[in-house]
């Protein structure tokens, strides 16, 4: 048993805001809107009265930051603009914990938006349990509308915290057995395992009274990024963010632009069972959640366990309703596994936006695979695989669609952005272009 | 029965028979009377597309009309 510390650093976006004040809302670019990071596209729209100053607080979820971490920086960037320049003034971003400013604010008087970054000063972990990021202007007594729009804000805290582990004994490289320096780990208690390597790792829990057991299988020197991130229409940010587990209340953010597909999967580390244990049962959970961004056009997912590259059990399917979905654990099922399946689990997410413009997101909190055995002098011993390994959440394949409407105006052809028809009284967008127009039909412009 | 032209006292007064008009090719709505002299109804029938910078306001358009935007 030893004690070491650890240097860490979370990203976060907004998760959910407070203290809204003399400003109002837009239905169509609602505050959840914000809930991004700097890069978004999307927009929260706000608007102020004449001569009133309104604001509200962006807050973020800072729970995954261990609660004895000494906060070393605090940095922070967000994405705004002002719909005029003289009608709405003051207009700045500030960092606060509860009510109480910290740092310097920072102006986003332009109406371009465009990533600030602002100082914030020095924190300490109690003070992140109430991070909000206030956002406000004031309206001019001009009559005319004043407004703002915030993009999302992302805040990166570094930290380093201790932690107590039970150390290993590596004895090759395919194999380490637990040793826990003559310790039994607890139920609950980490036991960390180090290795250069992840492939082929043989754990063997020398421990007789723990039937409960979390272990933890870190990256050892390998760097948490994804091997390949190439293409545009399908991106992966955050992706160290996914590797604790489904309990976990972080994420990586799968971003597909329109008519985009395209698909990743979680690497778990091989596990091999101890000599004489019978598999039990293999599980898997997932938790993601699907942002829509209010399109009706087509988004689906699937997700998968893979043995390798054999598909095991039946693929799960998820169908927008054209809303955002809150977070959600989704259980994967399985089918029948063996020992020998085991050596190289995965869990495959494919995703299609079929939207012509409108960009989707799917933050990927983690994946946790929970393997069951029973030793043959009996006990059963479940193990709870968290952490997948490094360098394999990849983009495996993506694919867009080129079709492209234009429409001639003035002399000039303009391509169209988005077509749409009208069904039963709503205007319902077309994500395939190539069938909003039919060679049987007349049309008359309107 | 239908009379698609009309002579009298040697004289044609109304001659149909060379006429092109169809259902197919009148609008929906309007009637005329075909070479044969049958009357016909307008079977054309047209889908009104609109082109905009913005999104479509509910208010515009009927069920089937086609809106195309442009940024």
């Amino acid at each position: 048993m030893a004690t070491r510390t650890i240097t860490d650093s979370v990203t976060l976006v907004p998760s959910g805001y407070t203290g809204l004040t003399s400003l109002t809302t837009n239905s169509s670019y609602p505050v959840s809107n914000g809930y991004y990071d700097s890069s978004s596209t999307s927009y929260a729209r706000f608007t102020l009265s004449t001569s009133t100053t309104g604001y509200l607080y962006y807050t973020f979820d800072t729970s995954s930051i261990p609660a004895n971490a000494t906060i070393t920086s605090v940095s922070a960037n967000f994405k705004a603009r002002v719909g005029n320049t003289s009608r709405v003034t003051d207009s700045t971003c500030q960092l606060y914990t509860g009510t109480t400013a910290k740092g310097s604010s920072t102006a986003f008087a332009s109406t371009t938006a465009s990533i600030r970054s602002m100082t914030v000063g020095t924190w300490t972990r109690s003070e992140l349990n109430n991070l909000r990021l206030r956002i406000g202007a004031t309206g001019s007594s001009s009559t005319s509308t004043k407004r703002f729009d915030f993009y999302g804000a992302d805040v990166t805290i570094a930290y380093s915290y201790t932690v107590t582990t039970y150390d290993v004994t590596i004895s090759n490289s395919t194999s380490a057995t637990v040793t826990t320096d003559n310790a039994n780990p607890m139920a609950g208690e980490n036991v960390q395992i180090t290795a250069d390597t992840l492939s082929g790792i043989t754990v063997t829990d020398n421990s007789t009274d723990v039937t409960s057991q979390f272990v933890q299988v870190s990256s050892g020197s390998e760097e948490l990024v994804p091997d390949s991130n190439t293409n545009s229409n399908f991106t992966l940010t955050n992706i160290d963010n996914a590797y604790n587990g489904s309990s976990n209340t972080t994420y990586a953010q799968l971003q597909l632009a329109g008519s985009t597909t395209g698909t990743i999967y979680f690497n778990f580390p091989t596990f091999s069972l101890p000599s004489g244990a019978t598999l039990t049962s293999v599980s898997c959970t997932v938790k993601l959640q699907f942002n829509a961004n209010n399109s009706s056009s087509g988004f689906t997912s699937s997700f998968q366990a893979y043995a390798g590259s054999t598909a095991k059990g039946s693929a799960t399917q998820w169908v927008s309703s054209g809303s955002n979905v809150a977070v959600n654990t989704y259980t994967v099922t399985m089918g029948s596994w063996s020992a020998s399946d085991l050596s190289s689990p995965k869990l495959y997410i494919t995703a299609t936006n079929s939207a012509r413009s409108t960009q989707r997101q799917i933050y990927v909190y983690g994946a946790t695979l929970t393997v069951t055995y029973e030793m043959s002098g009996g006990g059963v011993y479940v193990y709870t695989i968290t952490n997948v390994s490094g360098n394999h959440a990849i983009v495996v394949s993506s694919s867009a669609s080129q079709d492209a409407l234009y429409v001639k105006q003035n002399g000039s052809w303009v391509e169209v952005v988005t077509a749409y028809k009208k069904v039963n009284g709503a205007w319902v967008e077309q994500s395939d272009l190539t069938q909003v127009f039919s060679s049987g039909t007349n049309y008359i412009q309107g | 029965m239908a009379y698609n032209k009309v002579v009298y006292d040697g004289t044609t007064l109304i001659d149909l028979t060379g006429d092109t008009v169809t259902a197919n090719s009148l609008l929906s709505g309007y009637t005329a009377h075909s070479a044969s002299g049958a009357s016909i109804s307008g079977a054309v029938s047209f889908v009104t597309y609109y082109t905009g910078s913005t999104a479509p306001s509910s208010s515009t358009g009927s069920d089937g009309d086609i809106y195309l935007r442009t940024s």
